[in-house]
């Protein structure tokens, strides 16, 4: 009899051969450190929850025919605990008789004991899955924004990203110049390019982020739980995903020393620079955007891209921000008020919470490693 | 074939036809080795005999063997008790 059940350990090689097979190289041969890096992401995590695990589908033989991943996330809603388990990787063998295991899994996931379920790295495909198991999309998070700062590169990069090898080799060797002339005139327009910053910077520790996030629970009706622990472990995987540059986590203080917010994100040098999580609890979104753009831009990135959470539309727009395709962010949940506090500025649940920004499909191709850089703040 | 599972299957296969918008023959016609049968047409079958049927399927224990054709699904809905309910 085939089925669902959750993954052990010793499934790990075989999962990770499908994962290689379908998701990655094509080999069926994994490297270690894929396996090194599901297993410390799967089982040996702060968060790991056993009652809501990743979970294989098998045929009646036991052999693997697809697996879902499950990265649980702890946050407070009105103070109250709440589980959110984030649906991960999500890999069905390909021939004929597994063509419909992921919908199984993905119908098997959302059926769990946690309060939301939510993936923000989905598919057109997936989203029309999600729905028809009752889930929602979760508009603003599936709506991307994009700063940009040398458009010349970013021109270089579009290219590079559908495939113009030609054309992208010339727009990059090209882009410094165009942009250095383009610069000025941007500058004169005033709001295109960012300004001397008003705040200062320095680097948010472990223990900064969880205090400044339990000091903002009066004004956020849900948000993460994060501990020390937990902290630890997700700067240290955000420093693994090598693919996407260099992670910068910066606390902001205004004029008078007083924290007015912070920011994390991978800055890629003549890149595009990823947002995690903007936060300013005290309503001051706009300074803690300023110095975050200021500090892509100093440190020479093409464009600051990330998704539109409510707190931060109205100052995006006034710096002159453009609204551009991302993934759909998918939510489900049995307790309809949840769903609503998610999209409204009440809610600090962004993109370092989901599972987006993990690096399944990178971990071990070096070629996919960004080229290390100096960042100050 | 008893009255009832012809019934059953029948109607399976207009569910089919009708909200997956699938062209099958007939009960026998195979969705999985014809690949007709997809992830979000699986998905959308499941929502359709669940609403139906005024059933639940099982969580865990699914096989997609089940779903091969609209004579399995029947087999499958029967094996499971929830025809006896509706053509007791």
């Amino acid at each position: 009899m085939s089925g669902i059940r959750e993954l052990r350990r010793d499934d790990l090689p075989a999962v990770c051969a499908l994962y290689e097979q379908v998701v990655r190289s094509g080999s069926t041969e994994p490297s270690e450190q894929l396996v090194r890096y599901f297993e410390r992401t799967f089982f040996d995590y702060p968060w790991s929850d056993p009652d809501i695990p990743s979970l294989v589908y098998t045929d009646s033989d036991g052999t693997i025919g697809g697996f879902i991943g499950s990265h649980v996330r702890r946050v407070r809603w009105d103070n109250r605990p709440l589980r959110l388990a984030c649906s991960g990787q999500l890999v069905a063998a390909p021939d004929p008789r597994h063509r419909g295991a992921g919908a199984l899994l993905v119908r098997r996931y959302l059926a769990g004991p946690q309060d939301i379920t939510i993936t923000d790295g989905a598919t057109d495909y997936m989203r029309r899955i999600w729905i028809g198991l009752g889930g929602q999309t979760h508009a603003s998070a599936s709506t991307g924004w994009a700063k940009f700062l040398r458009p010349a590169a970013v021109g270089g990069f579009l290219m590079q990203r559908s495939g113009h090898r030609f054309l992208s080799r010339s727009l990059t060797a090209v882009a410094p110049a165009i942009d250095a002339a383009i610069r000025p005139i941007l500058g004169r327009l005033g709001g295109f390019l960012p300004p001397e910053p008003v705040t200062t910077a320095e680097e948010l520790s472990v223990d900064g982020l969880v205090e400044q996030v339990s000091d903002a629970a009066r004004r956020l009706r849900l948000r993460p739980d994060y501990d020390p622990k937990y902290v630890q472990w997700l700067f240290e995987e955000l420093a693994a995903v090598g693919f996407r540059g260099v992670p910068v986590r910066h606390l902001v203080r205004g004029r008078s020393g007083k924290v007015v917010g912070w920011y994390i994100y991978h800055l890629a040098e003549r890149g595009i620079a990823q947002v995690l999580q903007v936060a300013a609890p005290m309503g001051d979104t706009g300074a803690v955007l300023d110095h975050l753009f200021r500090h892509a831009d100093v440190h020479g990135a093409a464009a600051v891209l990330g998704r539109v959470e409510p707190s931060l539309i109205g100052e995006l727009r006034q710096r002159r921000c453009f609204l551009v395709p991302t993934d759909w962010c998918l939510v489900h949940a049995r307790d309809p008020a949840v769903l609503a506090v998610l999209g409204t500025p009440q809610a600090l649940i962004t993109r370092l919470d989901g599972e987006w920004w993990m690096g399944h499909h990178s971990i071990g191709l070096s070629e996919k490693r960004h080229p290390p850089m100096r960042v100050s703040t | 074939m008893s009255p009832v599972r012809a019934e059953v299957g029948s109607l399976i296969v207009d569910l089919i036809r009708d909200r997956l918008g699938l062209d099958v023959e007939g009960p026998d016609t195979d969705l999985l080795d014809s690949g007709l049968l997809d992830s979000l047409a699986l998905v959308m079958l499941i929502a359709a005999l669940e609403e139906s049927f005024a059933c639940e399927l099982p969580l865990d224990d699914f096989d997609l063997e089940h779903f091969r054709s609209a004579r399995r699904m029947t087999e499958f809905l029967e094996s499971s008790g929830v025809l006896e309910s509706r053509f007791p």
